[in-house]
């Protein structure tokens, strides 16, 4: 019923032509690709607090999860470019599944959407197992080339920013790593504190706790700058290969086809919110950046570029 | 004597006033959502995770803990009075329980389950305290091999704890494993009979499965059986309160199943339900005395797994308070919660902030003690609920069921999955097969799969990492004596006997 109801308002709008200006006119939903209490879905219900106040409207979660993401990815690709839905976009499913096997994919990840604004950006810290016989990013590289196939690294399942991360470093240094996916994070960090595996390339807040206890040793970051929470590791800049830069990030788009004015209110209320002082101490805490200068202007080039990123990588994913 | 002083910390802090309130508000919460079936405690804890934003996070995990255990308690209900196990660990619950509920001792089975998960939690709540750290130890010591191991003792034990032929639940497992399959392969990221179809990328959800095949596909059954629409008229009930010598009867079961379900709990992955199923086909295996038979409304079929999940839903704890290892998905919520008051869940927990991590074990105990009293006096209200008119009742039962299942993912797909397992589910029933070893080879079969692969795949296919530790050898003996009792010639007859009926 309530379903019916916002439709008719919306077709109400729509006959009366009193659309894009005075939006937005009713509540806002955000569709988050992922599962409830996920980060990204943590992320979002904590941006959303603020999004709704400098939007005068309430912002309402709706979780679609599913394959990675695609499933709410493709829910907001076909629905009404109206800017009353919103996606919570992020690189898996509109940066990484594209590059791996564009056959899959039902939306087009780039043309499909209105790239608005960036939200988050997280760099990976490189791990190790405590007892690993090399301590930084140049070591590592070393004594994988020395010792090719014989090194391994987890990730939190195949076509993961975290999979891609290692895929990246191997192409760039010309190593041979083997890939071990697991279903969740979390298993793969107490498996690599116990021994089980070699590497992980992990987001700092997840690694932090087990660093902290010696069960494991951080070699550097995929980042260009080095990470506040671990200011010892070295880059993989610094390592001398630059091509091995890898981030997670996620974006907020709508679909085509959304009315100017719209887009602009849009991409000023999310500028806003990641100005917010309790949003920026928010992701400082969890040791990521806000992604400020992927905006309007430049949105649609940045997902074009990730994807050509990782298209380079794709083919020893597939093996 | 530290242990002592811990204690003391913990129950100052779950015994603030502030923090009871809101341990009475979680189980209190999590009984209601469990009773109704479908709604489980992963959309409740979602749903009410911002809520606890604005409070301290002891008292918001001591409410989300309370939501959890409490749902516990509420499923094993719905398992009894309407054989709709709302989640895998109460599969095995509702094997007795729906048949002392016919037999009229509906509120026998609910005091029986009341009470042997709350001596469960008792122990269980001092397990915790005592060997939260060693036992994290023992954690990290269970790699790929020793997992796969674990699996194929669970699928195993299903196998044997089964009343049907054996031949029956060998194949009924298989099946379970196959369906399993289904979605996208964890290695290489191919889609496995998906025929395209995205929202089937991540593979059938338990949920659907379970509610189509025991709730649905039974209510066919039931309505079929009796064409006026009646379904499975329950006999007056005679006695809420279980007997003295009931009583007596079931403190072994429990505490053999506190046992298990405590040492279970603390592996990742499932422990819950493989407790509750271990724990059933132990207590098969014990010299019967009551004469009681399984399947028909044993009560030792209800206490020991009952204790055996509320054991294990207690000790998972363990893996996430130091190792930030979430063993289910409710416990990645509370990941999640945790994170929100800027607690990083994982080693440094017990000693960053030990307030908060004795406060949580003991309002455990103090919640499992809410808990018998919230449902000690309610058992005569469900019981009231089987005098409901079936037809009433099916249609309200069915339309919870749908709300449940598209709530899982937010999509109706989901209720047409259930649609489709509710004709295979029928199907089953009809050819008289059992039902609950495909349920545990569905769940254990992808865990068996990935950690094989996972295995083979460090040690680059070299087959003798599967026999290099001593847990895995150990474990592979206990499924080697499981197969000879199963085979032994005198126990294959019983067997027999029992499936004949």
């Amino acid at each position: 019923m309530r379903h019916f109801s916002y439709t008719l308002l919306a077709a109400f709008c729509f006959v009366t032509g009193a659309f894009a200006g005075d939006y937005p006119e009713r509540e806002i939903r955000w569709v988050v690709p992922f599962g409830a209490g996920s980060v990204t879905d943590l992320t979002a219900r904590k941006l959303a607090e603020v999004l709704g106040q400098k939007l005068n409207q309430p912002v309402i979660i709706e979780n679609k999860p599913g394959a990675g993401g695609v499933v709410g990815t493709k829910e907001v690709a076909i629905a009404k470019a109206d800017g009353y839905t919103i996606l919570y976009g992020s690189s898996g499913p509109l940066g990484i599944l594209p590059a791996l096997d564009p056959s899959k994919l039902s939306y087009d990840p780039v043309d499909g959407f209105d790239h608005i604004q960036g939200i988050t950006r997280s760099s990976q810290i490189i791990v190790a197992r405590p007892d690993a016989p090399f301590n930084t990013i140049s070591e590592l590289v070393e004594y994988a080339k020395e010792n090719p196939g014989k090194l391994n690294f987890g990730s939190p399942g195949v076509g993961t920013a975290q999979h891609l991360a290692g895929e990246v470093l191997k192409s760039a240094t010309g190593t041979d790593i083997v890939h071990v996916p697991y279903t969740t994070g979390t298993n793969q960090m107490v498996d690599l504190a116990a021994g089980v595996i070699d590497l992980s390339f992990e987001y700092a807040a997840v690694v932090k706790p087990y660093v902290e206890d010696g069960k494991m040793k951080v070699l550097g970051t995929t980042s260009t700058e080095r990470a506040p929470a671990f200011p010892d590791a070295q880059t993989v800049v610094e390592a001398g290969h630059p091509n091995a830069v890898n981030f997670g990030w996620t974006i907020a788009s709508l679909p085509k086809g959304a009315p100017d004015e719209v887009k602009a209110k849009l991409e000023k209320a999310f500028q806003e919110t990641l100005h917010d002082e309790g949003i920026q101490a928010f992701f400082a805490a969890d040791s990521r950046e806000a992604l400020s200068d992927v905006n309007l202007s430049n949105a649609q080039e940045f997902v074009r570029s990730e994807i050509d990123k990782f298209s380079k990588v794709s083919a020893s994913v597939k093996q | 004597m530290d242990i002592l002083a811990n204690i003391q910390l913990g129950l100052a802090t779950a015994l603030q006033p502030q923090n009871l309130l809101y341990a009475f508000i979680g189980c209190f919460m999590g009984t209601l959502i469990g009773v109704l079936p479908g709604l489980g405690p992963l959309a409740t804890i979602s749903m009410l995770l911002p809520l606890t934003y604005a409070l301290d996070p002891a008292a918001a995990l001591i409410m989300l803990a309370g939501i959890y255990y409490g749902a516990q308690y509420g499923g094993s209900t719905t398992a009894i009075m309407v054989n709709l196990p709302g989640e895998s660990s109460s599969v095995v619950t509702a094997i007795d329980g729906y048949q002392l509920a016919r037999k009229g001792k509906a509120g026998t089975a609910l005091a029986t389950a009341a009470l042997s998960s709350f001596l469960a939690g008792t122990i269980a709540t001092i397990f915790i305290a005592v060997m939260a750290k060693p036992l994290a130890d023992v954690a990290f010591k269970f790699g790929p091999s020793e997992y796969f191991a674990l699996m194929l003792v669970g699928l195993i034990l299903a196998t044997v704890l089964s009343n049907a032929r054996l031949i029956e639940s060998i194949g009924m497992v298989f099946l379970g494993v196959l369906v399993s399959t289904v979605g996208i392969d964890v290695n290489s990221g191919d889609e496995r009979f998906t025929f395209g179809v995205t929202a089937l990328f991540d593979g059938f959800d338990f949920v659907v499965i379970a509610m189509a095949i025991f709730g649905f596909a039974e209510i066919v059954k039931n309505l079929q059986e009796s064409e006026d629409g009646k379904g499975t008229a329950t006999p007056r009930i005679t006695r809420l309160m279980p007997t003295l010598s009931e009583l007596k009867a079931m403190v072994g079961p429990a505490l053999r199943g506190t046992a298990l379900g405590s040492l279970l709990g603390v592996l990742p992955g499932g422990g819950a339900a493989i407790a509750s199923f271990a724990s059933y086909s132990l207590e098969k295996k014990m010299p019967n005395k009551g004469g009681e038979e399984f399947g028909k409304g044993a009560l030792a079929g209800i206490a020991g797994p009952e204790a055996a999940n509320n054991a294990a839903a207690q000790t998972s704890f363990i893996p996430l308070l130091t190792l930030g290892m979430p063993s289910n998905a409710v416990m990645a919520l509370m990941v999640g919660a945790m994170m929100i008051h800027d607690i990083q869940p994982g080693p440094r927990v017990m000693t960053a902030d030990p307030a908060l991590f004795w406060g949580l074990i003991a309002s455990m105990w103090a919640g499992n003690l809410m808990l018998v009293v919230l449902n000690l006096p309610l058992v005569g209200v469900w019981v009231k609920l089987l005098s409901v008119p079936y037809k009433l009742l099916y249609p309200s039962i069915m339309l919870l069921c749908c709300i449940g299942v598209y709530s899982l993912k937010n999509d109706s797909f989901e209720i047409y999955l259930a649609a489709f397992f509710c004709v295979a589910g029928y199907l089953l029933i009809s050819l008289d097969l059992p039902a609950p070893p495909l349920l545990l080879g569905f769940v254990l079969g992808p865990m068996l799969e990935e950690n094989l692969r996972r295995a083979l795949l460090i040690s680059r296919g070299d087959v003798s990492v599967l026999f290099a530790s001593n847990i895995s050898i150990a474990l592979y003996l206990v499924g080697a004596i499981a197969v000879l009792l199963m085979v032994a010639p005198s126990i294959r007859r019983k067997r027999e006997i029992i499936a004949e009926d």
